[in-house]
């Protein structure tokens, strides 16, 4: 999962990236500051359970991403399932292609929670 | 046998183009003769001609965004020697250079954390303090958040610290503290400025107005936590427009009238597809409202609300300034959000409509509205 992260913050204009579970534990990180991992971490599952809950309210269910835009970035969340892929962007960037890199890096590390429950489930 | 080369052959052709921008100037014309000079390769002439387009169109959005990327694609090339000079030979003069490429470029946060990796490396170079000190008061201005204007006190007065003679960093100090009302430390910067340059009429001007005012009450942190939550500062930013609103005036963006934007969300009513809209603007609240008869009442409105509400909060907290746009994506379809001087647009949409689609007739909407006022900003900024 690391080394999906990682190469997903090699793609200009990701400024830094992180897979968090919906208790807001960062299950894996790879940030220019290491200090923000935490508070990314807290924050985006914050905004995801308040959009999760706001949809809910409207009898709209099951976002699979979320963009962001703010003044000074981009905030992208994909849903995995039991955590999301949290990344964030410059805003300045060419989002089409980058986006897509995204949404490869999302479905790897789905891919990878599926193969590791399954593991588990066999391990049990 | 062929008369003329493909060179002659191109020439002619931007001759042709140029001619014809000349005696027919509109937009278009000088955007395709200078798109035409930069699939040549000759990105200075792509460049003089858009320049020269402006002069007649100072408006055009085509022109101004064929500016911008031919200065984009220049500044790249400038991050890329600059990059490889830093390798072979680190210097506080290149990493500033290269900060302040990178700002040009628009990316603040590149910009920033090169300071930072320079303010590692040389601790006692007082110029990335300065660079990060300019970003956070430029954020301040724009967006009054009480972090920006801590980060670039703290930075600026670093900067001062290493360099007494750092005229720029006291004059942005000495203005940030005199739009907050900390007239007592705005002072002594004032009074240095006005030492090195007796000449300066505008110095002379800030002393005396400073000088004038009641001495401020209360911490530097509490000034700033005051400007974040009256969302204005308390004196004007001496010398520039503020664009969030300081200076004691409300935005410089003039109000809109619920009614002009009643008739304008008449224009989303047009999107195919579309199964639910909301519309609100701050002072008036919920505007126009199409719901979607399959869901629960006013399931939508309440779902666009807390959802635009979540955003702006996030991204602040985020340290990314306000919400602007944002889209998500589900089982239920697409919704396109949009906030604007404090117009919220939410879209819910079945998944086949692209989310281009939508978002341009969401820029529509919002140029009825603002657009005068946002082509007079831009060209202003230009």
């Amino acid at each position: 999962m690391q080394d999906v992260l990682d190469k997903l913050n090699q793609e200009m204009g990701v400024r830094g990236s992180l897979v968090v579970t919906d208790d807001g534990v960062v299950a894996a990180a790879s940030l220019v500051r290491e200090e923000d991992r935490d508070l990314l971490g807290a924050l985006a599952t914050d905004i995801s359970l308040k959009v999760r809950s706001a949809l809910r309210e409207g009898g709209l269910e099951g976002h699979s991403r979320l963009v962001l835009d703010a003044e000074y970035g981009r905030i992208v969340l994909y849903d995995l399932e039991v955590a999301s892929l949290v990344v964030v962007l410059d805003r300045t960037i060419n989002a089409d292609a980058t986006m897509i890199e995204i949404e490869s890096a999302a479905s790897r590390i789905r891919r990878l929670g599926r193969l590791f429950a399954a593991a588990q489930a066999g391990e049990e | 046998m062929k008369l003329f080369s493909k060179d002659v052959l191109a020439r002619l052709r931007l001759f042709r183009l140029r001619r014809q921008a000349r005696k027919h100037p509109s937009p278009a014309a000088w955007a395709a003769l200078s798109e035409r000079c930069l699939a040549m390769g000759k990105v200075e002439a792509g460049y003089a001609s858009v320049e020269e387009g402006l002069r007649d169109f100072p408006t055009s959005e085509r022109l101004h965004a064929l500016r911008r990327l031919i200065q984009k694609e220049s500044l790249r090339e400038r991050v890329k020697s600059l990059r490889q000079s830093l390798r072979r030979r680190p210097d506080p003069y290149l990493y500033a250079r290269l900060a302040n490429v990178f700002r040009q470029l628009g990316e603040l946060s590149k910009a920033e954390s090169i300071a930072e990796e320079c303010k590692t490396r040389f601790p006692c170079d007082e110029n990335p303090y300065l660079i990060i000190g300019e970003i956070r008061t430029e954020r301040f201005k724009q967006e009054l958040m009480a972090r920006d204007g801590r980060l670039a006190v703290e930075n600026l007065e670093r900067a001062v610290s290493l360099n007494p003679d750092n005229l720029k960093g006291r004059m942005q100090l000495a203005e940030l503290y005199a739009a907050l009302g900390a007239n007592s430390r705005a002072l002594p910067h004032l009074l240095h400025l006005a030492e090195a340059t007796p000449d300066d009429e505008r110095i002379r001007g800030l002393i005396a107005e400073v000088g004038s005012r009641p001495v401020e009450e209360g911490e530097l942190g509490a000034l700033l936590r005051a400007a974040e939550r009256r969302r204005r500062t308390p004196y004007p930013f001496p010398g520039g427009e503020c664009p969030a609103g300081g200076g004691g005036t409300p935005a410089a963006v003039p109000a809109a009238d619920p009614a002009a934007i009643r008739r304008a969300a008449a224009g989303l009513f047009g999107i195919r597809n579309l199964k639910a809209l909301y519309v609100a603007y701050e002072p008036a609240g919920p505007i126009e409202v199409k719901e979607d008869p399959s869901l629960q009442a006013d399931g939508f409105s309440r779902s666009a609300a807390k959802i635009l509400k979540a955003a702006e909060a996030s991204s602040r907290k985020m340290d990314m300034g306000g919400f602007a746009q944002g889209f998500l994506e589900g089982s239920f379809g697409r919704i396109v959000l949009r906030r604007t001087q404090g117009l919220e647009v939410a879209l819910l949409l079945e998944a086949s409509v692209p989310i281009d689609v939508a978002a341009r007739e969401v820029d529509t909407f919002f140029d009825r509205i603002f657009g005068s006022h946002r082509i007079a900003a831009r060209a202003r900024r230009s």
